[in-house]
This record gives structure tokens, sequence and C-alpha cells, in this order.
């Protein structure tokens, strides 16, 4: 645009031949603002054109070198950069046909000579500024058309651009038009549909995939996009190909609009190796499931809020369907009731066991072990989820009820010998608890005399409502056989037993085999009924008396013989009997049997005991006869021997009476023998009947002292050292003098025996407890093991010369005297006899005698 | 004569057997108990032996069953003052057996009656 540029000043070109004109025209248009440039023909302006840049051509028509002015025109003008400048003609000769070719050849003005000066400087000025703006627009159109030119290069660099990220994309790409033809196809696509390109443009889709792919959801996808512009993601989809093909894809079809014409673009994204990855994780998780619903255990997940978040399909089993208790089982509400397992949970992450035990809605009585334990939270969190794992032990419960249903039983049937008592125990045992855990049980005794089966007592709830009563109260005090035999004190009556009407004045006769609870009793073997309506073994009168329809009926053997029948059904539950049942009742009823026969035979006891009483003063009795018969036949024997030798001595002196050594001598032996048997029949009189001590408050140590010393020669010839040991601080006691020194000559005469020549005696005394206790202790051959314990029987002796009475005599007197004698003996080194005597004083006897001053232990008393 | 062993635990009751047996002219040999006999019978052979039954220790019975364990052919008169020991089998091996008594004419006889069936001269 010509601006006010009015400084620089516009430049002309003057071509003009005749120089006066020439020069003439610079000067008027140099003082007019101009700078005019003048040359004087065609070639010269062409020329100087080619290098400098001017705002006008003032063109001389009839130039005489070469070419004229039209010419010159023609050829700027041809020239586009120049094409612009505007020419102005100036000529003498004017005429419509020069205006004319002055136009044709592009002249922009005419001006006829003679001119003004004004004419040409305001023409001269109006072509410069026409001028100008020509050539700005031409300058402008040429940078635009410049502009256009590279935005088209910019274009093809876009397209190429473009083309290559279509190239290396690795999903697969389509573009169709609404009829779907393939507009164009990328590399992937053309790999996936296996076909080269130019078989695949500009065919129809139809011809590559599936038709019932078509008819599906890829069909319903593209017209949705064709037809509404709705975009569509379908995923994984696999085998929608014509061409085979494994991998599995996700497609995305949208709508372009190019230049105003719908088309469809499908790219298919390769997601085969995240479908294997998801498949297997979900084969894996599958997997998972399959054994955590296959377990036998309940799980759930619960959050803080008690809620159950998870659970596994046994859960259901057991808590949706078993205990009609949808939602949250029992045991969590008790779970939620113990606030502080939860808490012990949830607040401090314990893991946390728990058992419960309830009754299913069929009245069977189930156990649970619960475990619970918190999902480990993120760091730094709060336990928030808790994993309650539930397991049914009811089983091993059992189990373990069953072993201790056996040892409860035979404690308690140990000790129960009252039969009110042990019946209600036994049927107890049958009923309550999970080892047998029978609805009813019935107990029928074996009555001897009479030949029957008596209904002793029954025991179970008597009808249907109150067995469920009664069920529900024991599964909430949670009450074990253990607590019901421990609280069971005294049986109820058995009339008000709720079966009682039941068995009330109930009997069989014991071989009447027509009826189920005899044939037990006789066959000896558990009777176990399915099916009581149609089991020839079970009578009408049974059915109509116990309306069941499955039973058991054990027979109770004690010692080969049968003392009752137990009687056992599940009328209420409906349980099914099982195998187990049956032997654990069978080996009970062993059991229960024992415990009968126990209490029956303690009842004959107790009767027997009077009997027993009598019949023992006869055989003490007899007993007695049988000791002097004894005595007297020994007596018999021993007395054989000195007899033997004083009559053959007598003989040989009646013989031979003439020879005085030998008649003296035998004379010595006769006398000998005959004090011997003096002394045996002293001994026989002392223990067939001894005289009673007489007693008196006497000093025990004396005695002791006055026996050894009785002693002195005997220790002398045999070289025993005797001591005594004496306790001085002993009390004086009720003694029989002659009667202890006798027991204390007899020890002592036993301990020289069994020393022979040499050896050490001691006589000794001192308090234990309320007894003072003499001992005599040798170091002689100790009493032979066979005859330890037959030393204080009649008879016994090891002596050649002994009666075998100075034990028993000895014995005799200390019982005699309140004592008790015995011994510790060991063979080869010596035995010692301890006699314990009470320390009784006689009524008004002195006081104990102070210990004697100097006295004491270990006075030697004899010695060699 | 015959030499004679007698084994009582009665000391005056061998005193009056050696008195006695001797005065029938026989060379008598005392011993006091079971294993005394057995000690002589290591160094002596006696033509005859007369064994008292009830002795402390190891008995008459005991001590003859241990004398014929080692000479089959010894004669052996048991002498005692029970009738009793008649009963048991082990007696029977012995020649004789004589109850005890102040009159020593039975002993004598079968002392007699055995040496003489054993073709000892008297």
């Amino acid at each position: 645009m010509p601006d006010g540029n009015e400084e620089i000043r516009p430049r002309i070109l003057i071509v003009e031949d005749d120089e006066g004109v020439r020069a003439s025209e610079e000067k008027l248009l140099s003082q007019s603002g101009f700078e005019p440039s003048a040359v004087a023909d065609g070639p010269a302006a062409l020329e100087l054109l080619e290098n400098e840049s001017f705002d006008l051509v003032v063109l001389d028509l009839d130039l005489k070198d070469g070419i004229d002015g039209l010419e010159v025109c023609r050829r700027i003008k041809g020239r586009p950069q120049l094409a612009w400048v505007p020419i102005m003609f100036v000529t003498g000769h004017v005429s419509s046909e020069v205006v004319t070719k002055v136009f044709e050849a592009g002249g922009d003005e005419f001006l006829s000579k003679p001119y003004k000066p004004d004419e040409l400087i305001v023409r001269a000025r109006l072509l410069i500024r026409k001028g100008r703006e020509e050539r700005w627009l031409i300058e402008r159109a040429r940078t635009l058309a410049e502009k256009i030119a590279e935005r088209d290069d910019e274009l093809d660099d876009l397209r190429r651009f473009a083309q290559d990220i279509v190239g290396s994309l690795p999903s697969a790409l389509l573009v169709l038009d609404a009829e779907r033809n393939i507009l164009f196809a990328n590399a992937p696509l053309l790999d996936a549909v296996q076909a080269e390109r130019r078989d695949v443009i500009g065919k129809k889709l139809s011809a590559f995939v599936k038709p019932q792919s078509l008819d599906g959801p890829l069909g319903r996808a593209l017209d949705a996009a064709a037809q509404t512009g709705q975009p569509s993601r379908l995923r994984r989809m696999r085998d929608f190909l014509a061409v085979r093909n494994d991998r599995v894809s996700d497609l995305t079809v949208t709508a372009i609009d190019y230049a105003g014409v719908r088309q469809v673009l499908v790219v298919m994204e390769d997601v085969t190796d995240q479908a294997r990855a998801d498949e297997a994780v979900a084969r894996e998780r599958g997997k998972l499931n399959d054994i955590v619903n296959a377990m036998n255990a309940a799980l759930c997940l619960i959050d803080a809020g008690h809620n159950i978040l998870w659970k596994n399909r046994t859960f259901g089993l057991w808590f949706g369907d078993t205990f009609g208790q949808p939602g949250l089982p029992a045991f969590l509400s008790k779970l939620e009731r113990e606030k502080g397992w939860m808490d012990a949970v949830f607040a401090r992450g314990n893991v946390e066991q728990m058992a419960w035990s309830t009754f299913t809605v069929h009245g069977h009585r189930r156990h649970f072990l619960n475990i619970l334990a918190p999902i480990k939270p993120a760091p730094g969190r709060p336990v928030d989820q808790a994993l309650v794992l539930t397991q049914d032990v009811t089983e091993s419960e059992t189990r373990v009820e069953q072993l201790s249903l056996l040892r409860e039983l035979s404690e308690h049937l140990q000790q129960t010998l009252d039969a009110e008592r042990l019946n209600h125990v036994i049927l107890l045992c049958v009923t309550a608890g999970h080892a047998l855990g029978f609805n009813r049980a019935f107990l029928f005794k074996r009555n001897k005399e009479e030949g029957t089966l008596e209904a002793q007592m029954a025991v179970g709830p008597g009808s249907r409502e109150e067995a469920f009563r009664v069920w529900g109260e024991i599964s909430s005090h949670g009450h074990t056989l253990h607590d019901l035999l421990r609280k069971l004190e005294k049986p109820p009556p058995k009339e008000s037993m709720p079966l009682f009407p039941l068995i009330k004045d109930l009997r069989y006769a014991i071989e009447d085999s027509t009826e189920i609870i005899p044939r037990t009793a006789l066959e000896k073997k558990p009777q176990v009924i399915f099916d009581a309506a149609h089991d020839s073994r079970v009578s009408e009168n049974f059915r109509r008396t116990f309306g069941c329809q499955e039973f058991v009926a054990v027979p109770m053997i004690a010692k080969g013989s049968v003392v009752g029948v137990l009687l056992a059904d599940n009328l209420y539950s409906g349980r099914a009997l099982t195998d187990d049942h049956v032997k654990l009742l069978t080996l009970f009823a062993s059991q229960a049997a024992m415990a009968i026969e126990n209490a029956d035979t303690y009842a004959e006891l107790q009767m027997r005991m009077s009997q027993l009483r009598s019949a023992q003063d006869q055989i003490v009795h007899s007993e007695k006869l049988a000791a002097v018969g004894k005595m007297a036949t020994h007596v018999a024997h021993e007395i054989r021997n000195p007899l033997s030798t004083i009559g053959g001595f007598a003989r040989a002196i009646l013989k031979r009476p003439d020879k005085a050594d030998r008649v003296t001598r035998n004379a010595n032996v006769i006398v000998e023998e005959a004090t011997r048997l003096e002394n045996m029949l002293k001994g026989v009189m002392d223990f067939s009947r001894p005289a009673l001590p007489v007693l008196k408050q006497i000093d025990l140590n004396a005695v002791a002292e006055k026996a050894v010393r009785n002693h002195e020669e005997l220790f002398r010839s045999q070289r025993i050292v005797a001591d005594l040991d004496l306790d001085r601080s002993l009390p004086e006691l009720a003694l029989d003098e002659g009667q202890m020194l006798q027991v204390l000559q007899n020890l002592i005469r036993n301990a020289v025996d069994s020393m022979g020549q040499g050896g050490a005696l001691v006589v000794k005394t001192e308090r234990q407890g309320d007894h003072a206790v003499l001992s005599v202790t040798d170091t002689g051959s100790g009493i032979p093991s066979d005859v330890q314990d037959r030393v204080f029987s009649p008879f016994i002796t090891t002596k050649p010369e002994g009666t075998g009475l100075g034990l028993a005599v000895t014995k005799k007197i200390v019982d005699d005297h309140g004592g008790r004698i015995d011994f510790k003996s060991k063979q080869g080194s010596g035995t010692t006899f301890f006699i314990h005597l009470p320390l009784l004083r006689l009524p008004g006897a002195r006081e104990a005698m102070p210990p004697a001053e100097g006295g004491g232990r270990g006075e030697r008393v004899a010695g060699s | 004569m015959a030499k004679l062993l007698v084994v009582d635990d009665d000391k005056n009751l061998r005193l009056l057997y050696e008195q006695e047996l001797a005065d029938e002219g026989h060379e008598v040999s005392l011993a006091g108990s079971g294993p005394e006999a057995l000690d002589y019978l290591k160094k002596e052979k006696p033509h005859l032996i007369i064994l008292d039954i009830s002795m402390p220790g190891m008995d008459g019975i005991e001590a003859l069953g241990k004398i014929l364990a080692k000479d089959k052919s010894m004669p052996v008169i048991l002498n005692t003052a029970y009738s009793t020991y008649k009963d048991n089998f082990m007696t029977w091996s012995a020649d004789a057996y004589v109850v005890k008594s102040g009159d020593l004419t039975e002993l004598k006889g079968k002392i007699k009656e055995v040496l003489k069936s054993r073709g000892i001269s008297q």
C-alpha cells in the first residue's frame, strides 16, 4: 500500500531519444519531488530495469534505435517482476490507432506532446500510486503463492508422517466407507487377514470376516458408527476373521468424517498376551475357589463392623441352609457379644480360637471350632478385615467324648453301688452328650429268681416338643455329660421321669423269644432294627409300647451271663443308627453290666457279711484246735530225741553198771536231757497258757542292764563284745520285769547263737515319738530269707537244740505289753530286733526319772 | 567189725550211738550235720552210714541224695524221730528206716542185717 512514505522519492525512468526532451523532463521531475533516471533507447532501459527498481517508466513511443516504445513496453510487461511497473507513453502523434496499440502493448497512460508540466507530474503521481498498489498486490499474491506452495510441502510432510505412523502402528487399522468397502488397511491388518494390499483395498469387508461376526456385535458396531457416528469398543474378540487366527483383539470402531464423507475406522489391538495372562489368573483363581469351596470348613471374610464380605460355599451350606440363619450366623453374633474377643483380633491383631456347639434344625448336635485371624493390613493401617475359619469338629469331639464317656463311666460306675443311682448314670451316659447321644434309653434288668427281664428305668424326653426344649437348654448352657454327671447328686425318683408311664410294670419272660428284649438276652448279641414295622423280630406289642421305627437293643453281659438289656433309639431326632453307635453302645453295655454286677455283688456281700461273721467264730475255734494239734504233734516229736537219749543211756547204765566212768558220764547226759525236756515243757506251757504280764512302773534301761549282766559269762566264753547304748531320759514304763527279762534273754541268746565264736552285740534303748524302742543288734549270720516271714511262728528254729518257741513267746509277751516287735536282718552281716513299747504310765506312777549324772551311752559291759 | 558213720545233730544222741555201737565192736565216726558227713566221706569210706533226718540246714533226706550221688552202693540206715518221713519216696533208697528209740535193739539188728546183705563180715 502506498503509505505516507514521502521521504523516499519515487524513481522514474525516462526513455527518450531526444536529448533535449530527456534533460528537460529529468529536470522537471526532479524539481517535482521525483528521482528521475534517463536513458536514450529501449535496450538501455531494459538493462537498467533489470538492475534497479523504478516506480514509473516514461517511455517515448517513437524511439529510433532498434526497438520502439511499444516493443519496450511489451518486454517490460512481459517480465513478471516488472509487470507491475506503470508505463506512461509520451508521443507527438496521437491517433486512436496509436492509443489502441499503446494499451494493447500494456501501457498504462498516454501523454501527447506537447504537454503541460503539471499534466506530467499529476499523471506520474497517479501512475506511481497505482503502480505501487499493483506491485503490493502482486507481491502479496506472490508471497501468498509461495506460502501456499510451502504449505503444500508441509502437508506432504504431514501426510508422510501420518503414513509412517500408521505404517508403524502395531495395531491393525482399517478404514471403511459406509458400504463397508475397504478404503485403507495398514500392514498389521494385511498380516492379520493374510492378504496383499491390492487384494484388500476396494474390497468388501465381508470377504475377510466371518459372516456370523458381521451379524453379531461387530456388525452392530459398524452400523452404529456408520449411521450415527456412535463409537464402540469390542473387547476380547477372537475367531471373527475368515482366516484361521488364534489371536485375541480389542476392536475400536469410530466414525471419521472426511470432507463431508462418513467413513468408519476400525482399530484392532492385539491383546492376546493380556488375554492369556487374564485367563491364567482366572484359572488359578478358579482352582483356588474350587479348593476353598471344596474345603470341609466354612470360610468367611468379615470387616470390623462384623459384616460378611465374602464366604465360601461350605459357609453357605452350613449357615445358610442347615441352621436356617441367613446372614450373620449365630456364632458371629456370639462373637459380637464377646466384645473382648473381637477386639483382640481387630485392635491387637491376635489370632483367636473359639469352640462353639449348637443343634441343627434337625436336632443334630454339631461342634465347631472357629479360628479368627486378622488380614494383614497395609503398613500403618489398622486391621479392617478378618478371616473366620470354621471347622466342623463334631466327629473328633464325638470320638473324644466317646473315650471320655468310657472313662467317666468306669469312674462313676465304680463309685456307684446304689442300684437306683447306677441305673440313672447308665442311662444318662447313653442319652447325654455326643458320644452316644440317643434320644431315649431304657434299662431292663434280669431277675434270676423270677426268670424275667424287668424294666428298671427310662431316660429321655416324653415328647418331641419336650425334646427340643431340653436340647435347646443343654445347647445354651453348654452342659457336657461330664457336667451332668458331676452335678448329679441323687437321681430323681424314677416315677417322676417322663418315660416312666411307658415302662411301668413292664416285664418279659426271659425265655420269650418272640419279644425283642428277651431275644437280645437269649442270643447275647445286639439287635439292630431299622424298620420295626416290617421286621419279624419286633412284636406288635413292642411297636405299640415304644413307637420307634429304628432302635438298638444290646445285652448287658458280665462274666459271661446276661444281667440285663439296654434299649436305645432316636425317636425325636430321627438320626440314623450307625455301626459306630452300636459298637460303642455294646462296649458301654458290657461296662455297665460289670457295674450292675458289682452293685449286685456288693448288696449280696453285705448280706453275706453277717453270715460270715458267725462262721468266722467257728473258724477261729477250729484254728485254735488245729494249732493245739500241731503243737501236740511237734512236742511229741521234739521230746523223742531227749527221751531216746535218756532211755539209751539208762539202758547202757543197766547193761554195764560196773563201769563207773561210763555210768557217771551217762548219768550226766541223762540229767542234761531231762533238764532240756523240762525247759521245752516250760516253753510250751508259756506259749499255750502264758501268764498275763503284771505291770509296774519300771526303768527299761535297768532291765536291759540286768539282762546283759546275766549273760556276761556267755559273752566271755563266746568272745563277744556286748555294748549298752541307753537313752537315760526314758521315763519309766509299765512293764512286767520278769517277762521283759525273758524277752531280752531270748533275743540275746539268739544273737549269741547266730554269731558263733566272736562278734559284737549292742542292746540299745531310745525314744521314738510316743514309743520307747528297745533293740538288740548282732553281727551274726542273719536270718535265712526263707524263714524270715515265719520267725515268730511257733516251732520254727534254725538251731539244733532250739524248741522253736523262743521268738513266739517273745512276740506274745511284747503283744501283751501293747507293743510291737520287728526286725531287720541281712544274711552274713547280722540282725537287729526292735521292740516298740508304748510310753504308758500306770495311774499314780512317778514322773519320769531325770537323766542320771554321768550316765550315758556306750557302756562296755563284757568283752574278751 | 565194721566202720560206721553216725550223723545226728543231737550231741547226746551221738554220744549214745558212739558208746553203744562201739560196744558192738564197730569203729564209730560222728558227724553233727549233713555237710560235716559229706566232708568226712571225702576222706573216709565207712561200711555203713546211720543218718538222722531232722537236722537244721541240710536235712537227712538231702544228705542222703548227695551221698548216693557220690556212691550209689553206700549202705545207709535212716534213723529218725519221725515216722512220717516214710512217706517220702526218697527214703526208699535207704537200706533201712528206723524210728529213734532209747532201745537200740532195732537199730543194731538193722545194722547187722544190712552189713550181712552187703557181705561185710562182722
